[in-house]
C-alpha cells in the first residue's frame, strides 16, 4: 500500500486537537468537606441499655433506636403497666388494640355492654380478652375512663407543625370540668390516677398553666396509688406548667427524676431540663432528697455537648461510687478520647481532622492523664461495681495515652475475669488496638503477627475500623523503613499503581512475589482475590510503562519475566494504523490484525531492522514505527498499549503541572499520562528524510507536524511550525498536501495566511 | 486592629463616581419569637422613623429523626403591642441543611406550605399593618443553590399574584462573587453586612463587624451586583466560648458587664476573659479555663461602617439594623444610627 494513500484514509487527529476547544474536567473531586478520619473500636456492648443515660448521652445509634426511642417505650410500658394491674388476665395485644386502636364508638359501646350483661361487646372488640374482662368482672370505672380517655385524644396528639392548630378551648375545659367529676365520682385509685393524667395534660395543651398547676395540686393528693409510670407523665405536664411559669428549679428537679425513673418520658425530659445559673444549680440541689438524685442532676449536666464530664463524675463518685451514671460517663468520654487520640501518631487524616473538624482537641492531652487518674482511684477501691468495664477502660485509657506496655498488662487482666462472649469479643478488639498501637518497628515478627490477626481472629472482622487501623501504622513503619512496595500496598491497589506507575514500588514488589519463602503476611499481600498472584499484573504494569517511555528493548526483556501464553491476557491492540478521522476512543478499524504489547515491540524492533537493512524502503518502515509511537501515546487511539486510564482533563493539568503526574478525582495517588510524541517525531523525521517520493514525504512532515503541536500544547510558549512550512515550501504539488489543505481547516488557514 | 485612614481614603476615592440621589428608610429586624414591642424599642423606632419591621416568621429546618422539612420557633403576636410599626416584611430562616437533605418530595412542596404558614401567622398582625415584601434568609452553597432558586422562582410567582416582592439576604461571599454563587431569583437582596470575621479563631478581633475582613469582598463585582440591595448593618453582640483552644458556641447577647465578676471570670485584655472557676452562664455550664471573647458593635465601627458603605447606603432604599434588642441598643447612641440617614 503506498504510503500517502495510507495516510489519507488515516485518522487526521491534528485537524481536531487544532480545532476543536479541549474540555476539561476540575482538577477537584466531587464536592464537600473531608470526612473525619477516625477510628473506633467502642462498641455498644460497654453500656447496660437499661440504664438511662445509655441510649442518649452515647452516641450509638443502635442503643438509640432499640431503647431510646420515647413514643414507642410510652406505649411499650404503658400497655404493660394495664396488663400487670389486670392481672395479666389479656394479652399486650389485647390491651394495645383496646387503649390505642379502638374507637370512640367501640368504648361507648364498651360501657353499655358493661351496664347490661345481655349486651355483647361491639364487633370489633369481640375476641378481645382485655374487653372481655371488662364486661364480666363489671368494671365500669375502666370502661368509662377509657371512653373519656377517647374524648380527649383529639386535643392531645401531636399535630402538623406546618398547620395552624385548631382552637378547641371551650370543649377542652368542658372535658377538664367533666372529667374533674368523674375523678370524683371514681373510686380505684389507680383509674383516678388516669384521670389526672388527662385532665392535667388537657390543661397543659390548652397552655393554662395555672389550670395545670391548680388541677396538679388538687387531684393528686387525692390518689393514694400504688407506684406507677402515670405518676411520671403527670409530673411531665406539672413540669411542663412550672416551667412556663418560670420555676424552672423545680421544674428541672422533676425531668431530673422522670429521666432516671421513667423510660416513657426519658428522652422529653432530657429535653426540658434547664438550670440557668448558679443560684438555679444549688437550688435545684438543695431540692434533691437523696445522693442518687443528686447523681443524676450532676450526669444531666456532665451530658452536654462538649462537656468535661470528668468534673461531674468525681462528683458522681463522691455520692455514689456504684452510680450506674459513672459506667455511661466513662464510655461517653473514652468514645471522646479515642476520637481525638487514637492512632495521632499514623493518621494520614490528621490535617484534614485538625482543619475541618478541629481534632484532635489541643487540651485532650492533659484531659486522658486527668482520667487516667480517677478510672485508677475507682479501679482501686474494694469490689468496684462494674470490674470488667472499668478494668478494660484503664487499659484503653493507657492505649490513649501512649502507655502500650501497661495498656497491654490492665487488658491481660481483664482476661482473668468472668464476661459474656460479646465483651469478650471487645477485650480482644482492645488487645489488638494495644498490640498494633505498640509496634515501634515492622519485622518479619511483626508480620507473621499482623497476617494472624487479619487471617486467624474473628475479632478483625467485627470491627471495621481494623483495616485502616493497621494500614495507617504499617504505613508509618514502611515509610520509616524504606520499604515503598509494601508502603504502597497499605494505602493503595494495583489499579492506583497502573495508572500512575512507580518502578521502585513495582520492582519491590516483584521481588516479594517471586521471593522463594514469603511469610504469610507477604503471601497475603501478593494474593489477588481470586487466588493467583499479582506477580503477572505487575509484570505488565512495569512493561507496559517502560513502553510509554520508550524503552522497548527493557520493556520487552520484562515481558518475557511472563508466560508468553498470558501476553495476550493483557489486551492486543494495532498502532500501526493511521486513522483519517480523528477518534481517540474508537480503537482498530482492522479487527483481525492485532498484537499484544510484546508483539509490538517485537513488531517495532523488526521494522527498525528492516529499515536500517534496506534505505530505500526505510522510509515507509521509519514512518510505521513513527506511526506506532504517535498512535500509542496520549494523543492515538491505541493509548491504551501503552496506559491504563485517559483523561481529557489532564492535559490541561499537565499544563499547571510540570511534574508529570495529573492529579484526578477518581485515583488518589494521580495520574500518568503518556505524552511522549517526540519518538515519533524524530521517526517522522527519518522517514522524510529518507523519504524517495514527495508524497510519503508530504505523509511524514504531517505527521511530524502533529507532534510537534502536541509538543507546543504541552509545554506551552511560542508556537512552532516548521513543519507546516516545510509541507507548503517543499511539497505543495504533492496531491497529499492539496488533501490537507481539503481536510485540515487550520492547516488551511495556516497556509493562507 | 484599628481601621485605617488608608482604606478609607481607597474608599472615598472609589466612592465619588456614579452617585444616586436617594434617602433609604431605617427599618429594623425582630429575631425573637414574641413580638411585642415595648416602650424603649418604640422610643427607638420613632427617633429613627423606622416603620419598617423585617420579622422573623418562622425558621424550617430539616429534621433528622422525623425524616421531615419542620418549621420552628412560629412568630407569636402581641397584637396591641406594635406601637410604630407600620409595615412588615415576614421573614423566613430557611437552613441551607434542609434543601440538602430533604428529599425531593418535600422540596417540591415546600413552597405552598411556608407561604400557607406565612399566610396563617400574618393573620395575627392587625388590619393596617401593611405588607409588600416577603424575605427569605438562607445561606445557600453550590449544592444547595439549584433547590433554593428553584423555591424562590415558585414562591416568586405566588407572591406576585398577592403584589408582594420577594428579597433574599446576600452574605459578603456571594456579594463578591456573583458568578460561582449565582444571584438569586428576587427582586432585591438585602447585604447582610455582619458576621464577616474568623469566628472560631481566638484571635480575631471581632467576627460581627471586621471592616478589615470585609473589604475584599467589596470589589468590583460587588459594586456590580445585579441586585438592588437594602442594607443590613449589626446592633448586636455575643460572647464566643473557646474550650481547651476551640471554639465551642456562642453566648447570646452577652456583654462585658455579665462577666464583671473577679472570682469568676479573669479579664486577660479588653473584651478577652478567662473563666477561673466552673460556673452557669445562661443557661450554660462555663468549665474552669474556658476562654471568652466578648464581641459588640461599638459605636466608632459603625461610623466607619457608614464611610465605608457609602456608596451602597447611597442606593438601598432601606437600612435595617439587626436586631430590635433594647437591651443592646442602650449601649449605642441613637444618634450613631441615625447617621446612617444623614
Amino acid at each position: 500500500m503506498q504510503t500517502w494513500k495510507l495516510f489519507l484514509s488515516s485518522g487526521f487527529i491534528l485537524c481536531s486537537l487544532l480545532i476543536t476547544p479541549i474540555k476539561v474536567h476540575s482538577d477537584c473531586g466531587p464536592l464537600g468537606t473531608p470526612a473525619l478520619n477516625t477510628y473506633t473500636f467502642l462498641q455498644p456492648i460497654l453500656a447496660d441499655p437499661a440504664a438511662p443515660g445509655a441510649p442518649y448521652f452515647l452516641d450509638f445509634e443502635v442503643l438509640y433506636e432499640e431503647y431510646g426511642r420515647q413514643s414507642y417505650n410510652q406505649i411499650v410500658t404503658n400497655v404493660q403497666e394495664w396488663q400487670e394491674r389486670f392481672c395479666k388476665t389479656a394479652s399486650v395485644d389485647d390491651i394495645y388494640e383496646l387503649v390505642y386502636k379502638s374507637s370512640l364508638y367501640d368504648a361507648r359501646e364498651l360501657i353499655n355492654s358493661v351496664n347490661n350483661k345481655r349486651l355483647a361487646l361491639p364487633v370489633n372488640l369481640r375476641g378481645n380478652l382485655f374487653a372481655a374482662y371488662i364486661k364480666n368482672t363489671g368494671c365500669i370505672e375502666t370502661a368509662e375512663y377509657l371512653y373519656f380517655a377517647k374524648q380527649c385524644e383529639p386535643y392531645v396528639i401531636e399535630y402538623d407543625a406546618w398547620e395552624l392548630r385548631e382552637n378547641n378551648e371551650t370543649e377542652m375545659r368542658l372535658l377538664i370540668e367533666q372529667g374533674r367529676n368523674d375523678f370524683m365520682d371514681t373510686e380505684s385509685y389507680y383509674i383516678r390516677l388516669r384521670y389526672a393524667y388527662q385532665l392535667i395534660r388537657l390543661a397543659h395543651y390548652l397552655r393554662d398553666y395555672d389550670l395545670t398547676i391548680d388541677l396538679y395540686d388538687f387531684l393528686m393528693p387525692k390518689i393514694d396509688n400504688d407506684p406507677s409510670i402515670i405518676e411520671y407523665w403527670i409530673m411531665g405536664h406539672y413540669a411542663g406548667a412550672l416551667l412556663a411559669k418560670g420555676r424552672n428549679v423545680e421544674a428541672s428537679y422533676l425531668y431530673s427524676l422522670i429521666f432516671e425513673n421513667s423510660v416513657g418520658k426519658r428522652e422529653s425530659a432530657l429535653q426540658s431540663y434547664s438550670l440557668k445559673s448558679e443560684e438555679d444549680w444549688k437550688a435545684c440541689l438543695l431540692l434533691c432528697n437523696t445522693d442518687e438524685e443528686r447523681a443524676t442532676i450532676y450526669a444531666l449536666r456532665a451530658n452536654a455537648e462538649d462537656s468535661k464530664a470528668l468534673e461531674d463524675m468525681k462528683a458522681i463518685y463522691e455520692l455514689d461510687p456504684d452510680s450506674h451514671h459513672l459506667d455511661i460517663l466513662l464510655i461517653k468520654e473514652m468514645k471522646r478520647l479515642e476520637k481525638n487520640l487514637l492512632g495521632l501518631e499514623f493518621n494520614p487524616g490528621k490535617r484534614q481532622n485538625r482543619q475541618f473538624y478541629n481534632v484532635p482537641k489541643p487540651g485532650m492531652g492533659q484531659y486522658v492523664i486527668d482520667f487516667q487518674a480517677f478510672v485508677r482511684r475507682h479501679n482501686q477501691q474494694a469490689n468496684p461495681a462494674n470490674e470488667v468495664l472499668w478494668t478494660l477502660a484503664e487499659g484503653y485509657l493507657e492505649v490513649l495515652a501512649g502507655d502500650y506496655y501497661a495498656a497491654k498488662k490492665t487488658l491481660a487482666k481483664a482476661e482473668q475475669m468472668k464476661m459474656s462472649d460479646r465483651m469478650q469479643e471487645q477485650l480482644s478488639a482492645l488487645q489488638i488496638v494495644a498490640q498494633v498501637a505498640g509496634y515501634s518497628v515492622v519485622n518479619e515478627e511483626v508480620e507473621t503477627d499482623i497476617a494472624r490477626i487479619k487471617l486467624d481472629d474473628a475479632t478483625y472482622d467485627r470491627f471495621p475500623d481494623f483495616k485502616r487501623y493497621i494500614a495507617d501504622k504499617l504505613s508509618l513503619l514502611y515509610e520509616e523503613s524504606g520499604q515503598v512496595g509494601k508502603l504502597f500496598l497499605q494505602q493503595h491497589n494495583l489499579t492506583d499503581l497502573k495508572v500512575n506507575p512507580e518502578l521502585e514500588v513495582i520492582d519491590e514488589l516483584i521481588a516479594i512475589a517471586t521471593k522463594e519463602l514469603p511469610n504469610r503476611f507477604e503471601r497475603d499481600l501478593i494474593r489477588k482475590e481470586d487466588g493467583t498472584s499479582i506477580l503477572n499484573d505487575l509484570i505488565d504494569i512495569k512493561g507496559t510503562y517502560l513502553m510509554s517511555r520508550g524503552e522497548m528493548v527493557a520493556a520487552l526483556e520484562v515481558f518475557k519475566e511472563m508466560d508468553e501464553l498470558s501476553w495476550e491476557r493483557y489486551g492486543v491492540f494495532n498502532p500501526f494504523e493511521a486513522h483519517l478521522i480523528d477518534c481517540i476512543n474508537c480503537g482498530n478499524r482492522d479487527s483481525l490484525t492485532a498484537y499484544s504489547k510484546p508483539v509490538i515491540i517485537q513488531r517495532i524492533r523488526d521494522l527498525e531492522y528492516k529499515a536500517l537493512a534496506n534505505r530505500e524502503q526505510g522510509a515507509i518502515y521509519f514512518y510505521q514505527i513513527g506511526l506506532a509511537y504517535y498512535n500509542m501515546s496520549y494523543f492515538g487511539y491505541a493509548w491504551n498499549a501503552t496506559d491504563y486510564f485517559r483523561s481529557g482533563a489532564s492535559l490541561k493539568s499537565r499544563q499547571r503541572n510540570a511534574a508529570g503526574v495529573v492529579p484526578t478525582w477518581q485515583f488518589d495517588f494521580g495520574n500518568k499520562e503518556n505524552f511522549n510524541t517526540q519518538i515519533a517525531e524524530e521517526y517522522f523525521q527519518k522517514a522524510i528524510q529518507l523519504a524517495g517520493n514527495s508524497e510519503l514525504a508530504a505523509t511524514a512532515a504531517f505527521m511530524a507536524a502533529k507532534c510537534e503541536q502536541s509538543n507546543n500544547y504541552l509545554n506551552g510558549g511560542q508556537r512552532t511550525y516548521q513543519y507546516f512550512d516545510m509541507l507548503r515550501d517543499r511539497y505543495a504539488d504533492t496531491r497529499f498536501y492539496q488533501k490537507a489543505i481539503e481536510e485540515c481547516r487550520y492547516f488551511s488557514a495556516y497556509t493562507s495566511r | 486592629m484599628r481601621w485605617s485612614s488608608f482604606f478609607l481614603v481607597i474608599i472615598l476615592l472609589s466612592g465619588t463616581a456614579c452617585r444616586q440621589k436617594n434617602t433609604p428608610e431605617a427599618a429594623f429586624y425582630h429575631w425573637q419569637t414574641n413580638l411585642a414591642i415595648d416602650t424603649a424599642q418604640a422610643a427607638l423606632l420613632q427617633n429613627l422613623q423606622a416603620k419598617r419591621l423585617y420579622v422573623k416568621f418562622f425558621d424550617v429546618d430539616w429534621n433528622a429523626s422525623q425524616q421531615q422539612l419542620v418549621p420552628q420557633a412560629s412568630l407569636q403576636v402581641e397584637p396591641d403591642k406594635l406601637a410604630g410599626i407600620q409595615e412588615v416584611v415576614p421573614t423566613v430562616f430557611i437552613t441551607n441543611r434542609s434543601f440538602l437533605e430533604a428529599p425531593e418530595g418535600q422540596i417540591e412542596e415546600l413552597p405552598e406550605k411556608v407561604l400557607r404558614k406565612i399566610s396563617q401567622l400574618k393573620e395575627q398582625f392587625p388590619d393596617q399593618i401593611l405588607f409588600r415584601e416577603v424575605q427569605f434568609d438562607c445561606d445557600w452553597t453550590a449544592r444547595s443553590r439549584a433547590a433554593f432558586f428553584d423555591f424562590l422562582t415558585q414562591v416568586s410567582s405566588k407572591l406576585q399574584e398577592g403584589n408582594l416582592e420577594v428579597s433574599v439576604t446576600i452574605r459578603l461571599h456571594q456579594l463578591a462573587n456573583p458568578e460561582g454563587t449565582g444571584v438569586p431569583p428576587a427582586s432585591r437582596g438585602m447585604l447582610m453586612f455582619y458576621n464577616m470575621g474568623s469566628l472560631a479563631n481566638w484571635d480575631e478581633q471581632n467576627s460581627i463587624l471586621n471592616l478589615e475582613a470585609a473589604l475584599p469582598y467589596l470589589n468590583r463585582a460587588a459594586r456590580k451586583y445585579p441586585l438592588p440591595l437594602d442594607m443590613a448593618i449589626p446592633v448586636f453582640n455575643w460572647g464566643v466560648l473557646f474550650r481547651d483552644g476551640a471554639f465551642i458556641r456562642l453566648v447570646n447577647n452577652l456583654d462585658t458587664a455579665q462577666l464583671a465578676d473577679p472570682e469568676q471570670f479573669e479579664k486577660l485584655a479588653a473584651y478577652r476573659f478567662r473563666v477561673r472557676k466552673s460556673v452557669y452562664l445562661q443557661g450554660r455550664y462555663l468549665y474552669k479555663d474556658d476562654l471568652i471573647r466578648v464581641e459588640t458593635v461599638r459605636p466608632d465601627q459603625l461610623k466607619d461602617t457608614k464611610v465605608l458603605l457609602e456608596d451602597y447606603l447611597r442606593k438601598a432604599h432601606y437600612i435595617s439594623f439587626y436586631h430590635l434588642d433594647a437591651t443592646v441598643l442602650k449601649q449605642i447612641p441613637h444618634a450613631d444610627l441615625e447617621a446612617f440617614f444623614e
